[in-house]
């Protein structure tokens, strides 16, 4: 059952809190329910019922055709989202140019770490502020920083997640993501539940490491997900300004939703390309 | 070749195919969906999107109308039922139905005989 509502969350979760929205997830998850409960009556086991239900739900672009949100939007480059690149450009460049300044001051060795770790962990959640994001499958699990002297970083496993949480620690001035690199290696065997990565600054690359959910998005930068099973997978891929390359082909910007599967992946990039690419 | 019916053909006619339901007697979204499955023998099940898809558009068009109500088990659920313009508009679709089967029925059933 949790199944299913996590599925029609993550349907729903980047749309318009509309009236007409709220109605149609909820119209949608009594008849998910029904199915459901039907398939368990007929002594279909829990997992295979709730399974069986996500793969018969349809496709969801149909639903957003109803709300009248158009699945694909064109976009246009009307005046005000050029202003907001060339800031977003400017703000680059300044963050740049303050952290260039800052850094022969910097120890270049603050805040490196190599570290394996011993506790086990079903979930993966990796916040950064600034800096390119790797995650990638190995033997053990480690977590390594190239960090720099205005940024703190922490790591620890709680309750079967494993946390890596990269905050800017200094006023000063906010640090360019060159040479940041947070890299997350999750060993082969480990059969994670989630994924979250994100970063404001930098990008995010995903190498062959899977989970039923996964959550990757970078505020500017490129967001690379590649060699992961996506013959049942739900993906969720948008881009505010940038391209989407599925599978070597450029697909329309905006939001793309494709497939119906179970596992549930959601890639974004607000300045820059989302790139996916299967197994 | 195929044998399997195609989805798309079939879409075109998820809304009589609803209003055929409805005219039983007012239904929810699932029963609806069961009844359309049993109705085509088995070929055809409706997926959830598109049932409720068409469910929005009939009631914009105010074709059916939708009320809560509680199940027997407790449950509260929407019921569609069928308005008069939802009966009118059927029995225009069930005319229209008879005419094209009509029509491309001779170039598909033994073309030229």
């Amino acid at each position: 059952m949790d199944d299913i509502r996590d599925y029609l969350e993550s349907v729903f979760s980047k749309l318009p809190q509309t009236p007409e929205a709220h109605r149609a997830k909820d119209e949608l998850g009594q008849m998910m329910e029904d199915k459901y409960a039907e398939l368990l009556a007929q002594g279909m086991p829990e997992k295979d019922a709730a399974k069986a239900t996500i793969a018969e739900f349809g496709n969801p672009d149909e639903v957003l055709e109803s709300l009248g949100v158009t699945p694909q939007p064109a976009r246009k480059w009307h005046p005000g989202r050029i202003v907001a690149v060339v800031l977003g450009v400017i703000a680059v460049c300044c963050v740049c140019w303050v952290a260039f300044c800052g850094r022969a001051e910097a120890d270049p060795h603050a805040g490196n770490v190599d570290a394996t770790i011993g506790e086990n962990f079903s979930s993966v959640d990796v916040s950064a502020a600034c800096g390119d994001v790797v995650i990638k499958s190995g033997d053990v699990a480690r977590v390594s920083y190239s960090g720099a002297a205005n940024t703190s970083f922490e790591y620890e496993v709680q309750d079967g997640v494993l946390h890596v949480t990269q905050t800017q620690t200094s006023s000063a001035g906010t640090q360019a993501s060159d040479g940041i690199v947070i890299t997350v290696v999750v060993p082969s065997t480990a059969e994670l539940s989630s994924i979250d990565a994100t970063t404001q600054l930098g990008s995010v690359d995903l190498q062959g490491v899977e989970a039923a959910r996964m959550t990757v998005s970078s505020q500017m930068g490129d967001v690379d997900v590649s060699d992961v099973d996506l013959s049942n997978a739900t993906l969720k891929l948008s881009v505010d300004m940038g391209e989407i390359i599925l599978d070597g082909n450029e697909v329309s910007p905006g939001t793309v939703i494709r497939g119906t599967g179970e596992r549930i992946v959601d890639v974004s990039a607000e300045m820059g390309d989302v790139t996916v690419t299967a197994l | 070749m195929p044998d399997e019916i195609s989805s798309d053909f079939i879409r075109g006619y998820i809304d009589p195919m609803i209003l055929c339901v409805l005219l039983q007697g007012p239904s929810y979204g699932y029963e609806v969906s069961k009844r359309i499955r049993q109705i085509s023998g088995d070929l055809y099940t409706v997926k959830e999107t598109t049932l409720y898809s068409a469910f929005a558009r009939l009631e914009k068009g105010g074709l059916v109308e939708s009320f809560p109500q509680v199940a027997e088990n407790g449950k509260r659920r929407t019921y569609y039922r069928i308005t008069p313009a939802g009966i009118d508009h059927y029995q225009a679709r069930c005319r229209e139905w008879k005419l094209t089967k009509d029509v491309v029925g001779r170039f598909m059933e033994g073309c030229g005989a």
